[in-house]
């Protein structure tokens, strides 16, 4: 009587014969019991023919240059230095440096904002007797000239 | 070859004539300031828009519109604007600045007096000026009160 299920590849033996087919030692006799049964018989025969089929496509083996160019190129790939990558955000705190550090040094030159945007007097004078010539900033940061003359030197007589 | 030097010169004087400064655009207004002891201080609204640039002045009560006028300047030439019958200011643009600004020399002027062939400049001022800032002359006599001028450059 067999010991196997009766049916194709459903014997409990079907592991233990592959295992066998490939080489390995198995506790039973896998031999005697693929005369008896007749699905792993059939099993066996189909691994046989899958391993006939294998062995007979060909092989590209490598030479063995280009076995060595092969690993030198694993070689330097593992044992290279990995460049160096900085980050987004460091190259960003990096341009902004370049930008506070250049913003500064515009700053110190120009002297600042109200050094440009306020006006300069440079000269000032009046050709009228007695009268003196101020320049000043108004509290609202106008600057202006101003002409202080005396009563008497106001003596157009269409200004009254 | 010497028709090429020549086109040469010709294009470079070319450029050269355009790289001079365009005219300085100039916004003069004058304001008349008197005191009339209102209770409130007047502003017309005709000059409401130096209105900051007079707010400083409390001996006067009262402001009035005498000239407002944009003028072209062109550089290294005088330009007159009339305030009065008794002053008229002459601005002329003498160079520019780094950073838009230009180089006035502003006059104002009397008329001579009887007796007298030559004007008088009531007030001679070279100023740096940059666009858009108000720039005042003050104390010059007018009709019992003062005439306030405001020169601005304009971009």
């Amino acid at each position: 009587m067999s010991e196997g299920m009766g049916s194709m590849n459903k014997c409990r033996y079907i592991s233990m014969l592959e295992r066998w087919f490939d080489g390995e030692s198995v506790e039973e006799d896998i031999r005697g019991h693929v005369e008896a049964c007749s699905s792993c018989a059939a099993h066996l025969k189909q691994l046989q023919a899958l391993r006939d089929a294998a062995q007979g496509v060909p092989r590209d083996e490598i030479a063995s240059a280009q076995f060595l160019a092969f690993m030198a190129g694993i070689r330097e790939g593992v044992t290279a230095p990995e460049p160096v990558r900085r980050p987004v955000w460091r190259l960003g705190w990096m341009a902004a440096a370049v930008l506070v550090l250049t913003f500064s040094l515009f700053w110190t030159v120009s002297g600042g904002p109200d050094a440009y945007e306020a006006t300069v007097v440079e000269s000032c004078s009046s050709d009228l007797e007695g009268a003196t010539v101020s320049a000043y900033a108004s509290d609202d940061g106008v600057m202006t000239v101003a002409v202080m003359v005396s009563v008497d030197e106001d003596s157009w007589g269409d200004d009254r | 070859m010497k028709a090429f030097c020549l086109a040469i010169v010709l294009v470079v004087s070319m450029g050269a004539r355009d790289a001079s400064p365009p005219p300085a655009v100039v916004n003069v207004v004058a304001v008349h300031a008197t005191n009339e002891n209102r209770s409130q201080r007047h502003v017309d609204p005709a000059v409401e828009k130096v209105r900051s640039s007079i707010s400083d002045i409390a001996e006067f009560d009262t402001f009035r519109p005498i000239t407002d006028e944009t003028v072209s300047a062109p550089f290294a030439q005088n330009t007159r604007v009339v305030l009065t019958p008794k002053y008229a200011l002459f601005i002329t643009p003498l160079g520019t600045g780094p950073r838009g600004q230009v180089r006035f020399s502003i006059v104002v002027q009397q008329p001579p007096k009887a007796g007298q062939s030559e004007p008088v400049n009531a007030i001679s001022t070279t100023v740096l000026m940059p666009p858009d800032k108000p720039f005042r002359l003050r104390g010059l006599r007018w009709q019992g009160g003062e005439l306030v001028v405001i020169v601005t450059l304009r971009r």
